[in-house]
This record gives C-alpha cells, sequence and structure tokens, in this order.
C-alpha cells in the first residue's frame, strides 16, 4: 500500500517551471531511490514535500502530495508542523552545516522528542540515548552531551539520522545523505539506513546522483531530468535494461561499466537551465536517439512492462 | 596542532603557560580581574573607603596627595580615593543597568526584525533610522531633560537610545542564519518560528552582541559621567566620576588630583572592560589572531 503518493506535482518559480508533473509513490518499507544530475530539480520535489522550498517565489504550482489520505500540498502551515519531523522526517547533504551547532546533540534529538510529544526531560533524555545506540553511535549515554563539532562526519551523519527520527516517522527523505562522506562511511550510513527500513518499517525516499548508492540500496527507482521524471520502476528491472535513453548513458557513465583503462564517458552537452527548457523531449539535444518527432512533441511517462513507465517516444511497450 | 598553537602566542602568553596556566587567554584574564577588582571596590567601598566620601572637612581642603589622603582632597576636604572608591559603586552600576536594557531591547526587536521580515522588518528598521538621525548625546540630554535630571531618567534615555546598535547588529546575523542549513533542519523536524528563532537562531549570533555589550559598558559609562558632568545626571554631592571632574575643573590649575584620579578610574574601568570584550571576541572564535 503506498504511504506517500505525489502526483503531477510541479514547483514553479514566477513564470519558470522547475519541476514539472512528477509523480512518485512511495510504499511502506521501500527505498525509492530519486536520480539524477546536479539541478535536475531533486531536492527541489524533496523540499516541496515538507512544504519547505526555499524562500523566495518557488511554489508548488499544481499536483496533490497525498500522505494517508491528506493532500500535504494543500494543507496549512500549522499542519505542516505537526507533519514534518513526526510523520516525515528529512536528513540532509551536508550534516556539518545541517547541525545546531551550538547544542548539545542529546538536545538535538530530545528536542522535537519535548516539543511534539510533550515527553518529559527524562524520556526525552532516555529516547536520545536509544536513538544514539539505533544510529550505532558508541557509549551514547556519554555521547549525548557532546557538541556536533566533537562528532566526526560519518558520525555528524548518524547523528543527524537520529534527529530526524527522534519522532519515530514512518517516512525519511534522505537527500544526498553520503555525497560529503568519504566512500568507506559512505557504505556504513547506506547500511544503516536499511538496517533502520528492517527494524523500523521505514519508507525512505533516497535522492542521489550516484547509481553505484542506488544498485546498492534501492527497491525502486525515478529518473529525473531537467525537472521532469525521465523513467521509473523496480531497480533490478531498470538498471539491467534502461527504457529511456538518459538512462542508459547515466549508467554508461559509471566507474566499473567500462574498460578500466579507458576514459568513462561523459554524456554530451550541458543539461538546460531551468526556463530555458527545450521543446519536445526535454534530453533530445542530448540523446544519441533523438529523431525529428523527439524535437516537436513531448512524451508522456506511459507504462510500460514490467511496472514501468518511460517518457520516451522509442520505449518498447510489451 | 597545539604545538602550532603555542608557538604563535605572544612571550607572556607563553611565560603564563610556562607557569601553569596553559594557553590562558590574556586579554580574558586581564580583563576580567581589573573588571572583578573594581565590583569587589564598588561592593566593600563603605568598608575599606579610609573617610566618608560626603560630608566636609573643610580645614583639610585642597590637600595634595600624601600619607593621610593618597589621592589628596577636593576643594571641601572630601578625601578623592574614598569618592573614587564610591563613585565606582554608582558607575559600574550604571554601566551594567545601562547596557543592560538596550541588550534585552535591541536583541528582541533586532531578531524580530530579521526574522519576520517585511513590513515588520521596514517597520522596525525606519524607527532605528529615526534614532540613528540625532546625534546621540543631543537625543540622550533631550529626553533626560524631558523626563527630569536623575539616574532613572538616564537609564530610561539610554534604554530609548542604546537598543538600535544591538538592534542592527542582531538583525544583520538573523538575516544571514535564517536561510542557513540548521534551520531549514530545525523546520524540517516542525519547529514553530518562536522555538527557530529563540532557541536556533539567537545563541548562534547572541556572542556579537554580548561582545559588543561589553565595549558599550564603555561607552555608558562615559556618556554616564558627561551627562553627570553636564548636570543632569547623578546630582552632587553623591559621589560619581563624572560630578567629581566637573567640580573639580575650577581648581585644576591648583589641584590636578580633584579631577585626574576620577579620570584616570574611567580610563581603568573602560579598559578593563575592551579587554574583557576583546577576550570574549577570542574565546567566541569571532576574530582571528
Amino acid at each position: 500500500m503506498s504511504l506517500l503518493t505525489v502526483r503531477n506535482l510541479s514547483i514553479a518559480a514566477g513564470a519558470r517551471t522547475l519541476v514539472e508533473e512528477v509523480d512518485l509513490d512511495l510504499a511502506e518499507g521501500e527505498v525509492l531511490g530519486l536520480v539524477g544530475e546536479s539541478g535536475s530539480g531533486k531536492t527541489i520535489t524533496c523540499r516541496a514535500l515538507m512544504r519547505l522550498l526555499p524562500p523566495g517565489d518557488l511554489q508548488i504550482a499544481t499536483g496533490s502530495i497525498d500522505l494517508r489520505g491528506r493532500d500535504l500540498a494543500q494543507a496549512s502551515e500549522a499542519d505542516m508542523r505537526k507533519v514534518r519531523g513526526v510523520e516525515i522526517g528529512m536528513i540532509f547533504q551536508n550534516p556539518n552545516s545541517h547541525l545546531d551547532p551550538v547544542m548539545r546533540i542529546g538536545d538535538q534529538i530530545a528536542e522535537s522528542v519535548r516539543y511534539h510529544e510533550e515527553a518529559s526531560p527524562r524520556d526525552a533524555r532516555d529516547r536520545a540515548i536509544e536513538l544514539l545506540r539505533q544510529v550505532g553511535i558508541p557509549d551514547p549515554a556519554r555521547r549525548i552531551s557532546a557538541y556536533p563539532h566533537e562528532f566526526s562526519g560519518g558520525m555528524r551523519q548518524r547523528a543527524m539520522i537520529a534527529v530526524a527520527l527522534a519522532c519515530r516517522p514512518k517516512i525519511l527523505i534522505a537527500d544526498e545523505p553520503t555525497t560529503a562522506l568519504d566512500v568507506t562511511v559512505q557504505a556504513q550510513v547506506l547500511r544503516l539506513l536499511l538496517d533502520l527500513r528492517d527494524r523500523l518499517g521505514l519508507a525512505i525516499l533516497l535522492v542521489t546522483h550516484n547509481l553505484g548508492v542506488v544498485a546498492q540500496t534501492c527497491d525502486s527507482l525515478a529518473v529525473m531530468y531537467a525537472g521532469r521524471v525521465m523513467e521509473r520502476g523496480p531497480k533490478r528491472a531498470v538498471l539491467r535494461a534502461p527504457a529511456h535513453p538518459y538512462t542508459e548513458a547515466l549508467l554508461k557513465c559509471q566507474p566499473g561499466s567500462a574498460d578500466p583503462a579507458e576514459l568513462l564517458p561523459a554524456i554530451p552537452g550541458q543539461p538546460p537551465a531551468p526556463g530555458a527548457f527545450p521543446s519536445g523531449c526535454r534530453f533530445h539535444p542530448r540523446c544519441p536517439r533523438a529523431a525529428s518527432v523527439c524535437t516537436q512533441e513531448r512524451p508522456v511517462l506511459r507504462p510500460i512492462r514490467d511496472q514501468r513507465a518511460a517518457a520516451c517516444h522509442f520505449a518498447m511497450v510489451s | 596542532m597545539s604545538e602550532l598553537a603555542l608557538s604563535r602566542g605572544n612571550w607572556l602568553e607563553r611565560r603564563l603557560g610556562a607557569l601553569g596556566l596553559g594557553r590562558t587567554n590574556l586579554n580574558l584574564c586581564l580583563g576580567a580581574a581589573i573588571v572583578l577588582g573594581w565590583a569587589l571596590v564598588a561592593l566593600l567601598a563603605p568598608l575599606i573607603a579610609p573617610y566618608d566620601p560626603i560630608s566636609h572637612n573643610l580645614p583639610e581642603k585642597l590637600q595634595g596627595p600624601g600619607l593621610l589622603h593618597p589621592f589628596g582632597t577636593d576643594n571641601f576636604g572630601r578625601d578623592v580615593l574614598s569618592r573614587v572608591m564610591h563613585g565606582a559603586r554608582i558607575d559600574l552600576q550604571m554601566g551594567i543597568i545601562g547596557v543592560l536594557f538596550p541588550f534585552m531591547i535591541g536583541t528582541t526587536l533586532g531578531s524580530i526584525a530579521g526574522y519576520a521580515g517585511r513590513w515588520v522588518d521596514i517597520a522596525l528598521m525606519r524607527l532605528v533610522d529615526v534614532v540613528l538621525a540625532f546625534p546621540f548625546l543631543v537625543l540622550m540630554l533631550a529626553i533626560i531633560a524631558i523626563l527630569g535630571p536623575g539616574l532613572v531618567s538616564f537609564y530610561i534615555a539610554l534604554a530609548l537610545v542604546g537598543w538600535v546598535s544591538y538592534a542592527r547588529l542582531v538583525r544583520a546575523q538573523v538575516l544571514v542564519l535564517k536561510t542557513s542549513d540548521f534551520v531549514t533542519a530545525a523546520r524540517s523536524l516542525g519547529f514553530g518560528p518562536l522555538r527557530i528563532l529563540f532557541r536556533h537562531i539567537l545563541p548562534n549570533c547572541i556572542a556579537g552582541s554580548i561582545v559588543f555589550s561589553m565595549s558599550d559598558v564603555v561607552l555608558v559609562v562615559l556618556s554616564g559621567s558627561s551627562i553627570s558632568y553636564l548636570g543632569l545626571g547623578v546630582q552632587p554631592p553623591t559621589a560619581e566620576w563624572g560630578v567629581m571632574i566637573a567640580e573639580g575643573q575650577n581648581f585644576i590649575t591648583t589641584a590636578w588630583w580633584i579631577t585626574t584620579f576620577p579620570g584616570l578610574a574611567i580610563v581603568f574601568m573602560a579598559f578593563g572592560f575592551s579587554m574583557l570584550a576583546d577576550g570574549l571576541a577570542e574565546r567566541f572564535g569571532l576574530r582571528q589572531r
């Protein structure tokens, strides 16, 4: 059963549309990877789900975000405050800057427990210790009184996960949670997320530009390009036989997919700037398979085989 | 790392390090010592002052510094040392109360302006501009003249005028911090604006205001003394440094000690607070050495 259902979500800044017609489904216990290059609209989509779009004229133009029968796109700010942290937790790319530097780790975890659940200081403290233990920080009873600067990068990311999970949300939005970490720590943090998924039944929306991360962790994935979903479906099927040329090109750029002695191939050209999206299929200027129909007609995201969908004129429908 | 840090310290700090005081923050220690010293003098003035600061003793008037009167006596025969000691009570009180209220008002209004933005910000900042359009002392004098001379009027005038510096300081930092990552993170936890402002943003930008308040104490003591000198603050015969200087200026050619010692007291207290400010700035990491 789908926990979070996003339909036709568009995000616009004035006349410019940055994210268009995004559909996402997140089921209980599912890890959904949201993949794309920088500037493809992944982060903005996540922020929109929490209704935390950066200040300015960015806003949700159309679409619905359905969380257990409520449409978050229409919810009031007061209602959203009861959703954030309680039903949907969020972790960020850079744990160094997303923790309050002058507040003890334990207090940061306990704060939302006290705020949302009106727990006693004692209970909140116990929960903080328990959470730090769950995210694998040794000696949690002592560590709750440490400040963020006393933690290493990997531990800070763990602490941030503990903060986000303090009120036991069922959904975790992880915005590039491993990008700022070094490779060995990356694997640990991903394993921790999967472990938490198994133990808590957490649904995770994992934003990343790294297909390797997707391959290790996700159950399904959605590939975004220039603000649109190009392809989505179960991970295994999509990675084995991508239906969209963009997914295919991304896969070819991954280390390990080509001869190790050769330079990695790159997708020629640059992703388009928001507001200057090309007509028709937005990928057509860089697409090896582009034909004249691609320049004129925008392909819709349509179902193809094995619960997959792709937005390409040439995707095979079985 | 610690070796590098040690080698960068100056000679005195290395000596202190050798004495087992570690990497001491010299400014902080010395500043705190001077301020504490003045606080002690103020607290113990009735016990340690050798003479009564107010009652006249005309036979001993205008005596130069000597054994009986280390700082000499004034034109009424009052012991200048005793008056400087008692003056510390008034001047320290002036410095603390005179900073506390502007600090609280300015920090609150500044953070609200910075966080709320829009018309709240515009309204508050135009008010700041209005206050700043007047020369500081002139506005103070005008308000005190309306309220009537005295310390209470002085405090009220300071609260009305002095908050603007804090408001601008805090507003600028709140503007930066309100779009910072950890504030976004706090919002993603569903916290309301008041909690985010007062629990997350303010603690992160208060250090600058605290440092500024220490140097502000200097300004307040000086302006308090000048207001008293002009006859609108503390009234004679109360011992206050500004009053003492005002009273002694007629004798400056014949009895320099009446004005010099309270003047030095002001300088010395100001020195202590500025060192404390410097030391705190260093401690809070606001300044690279």
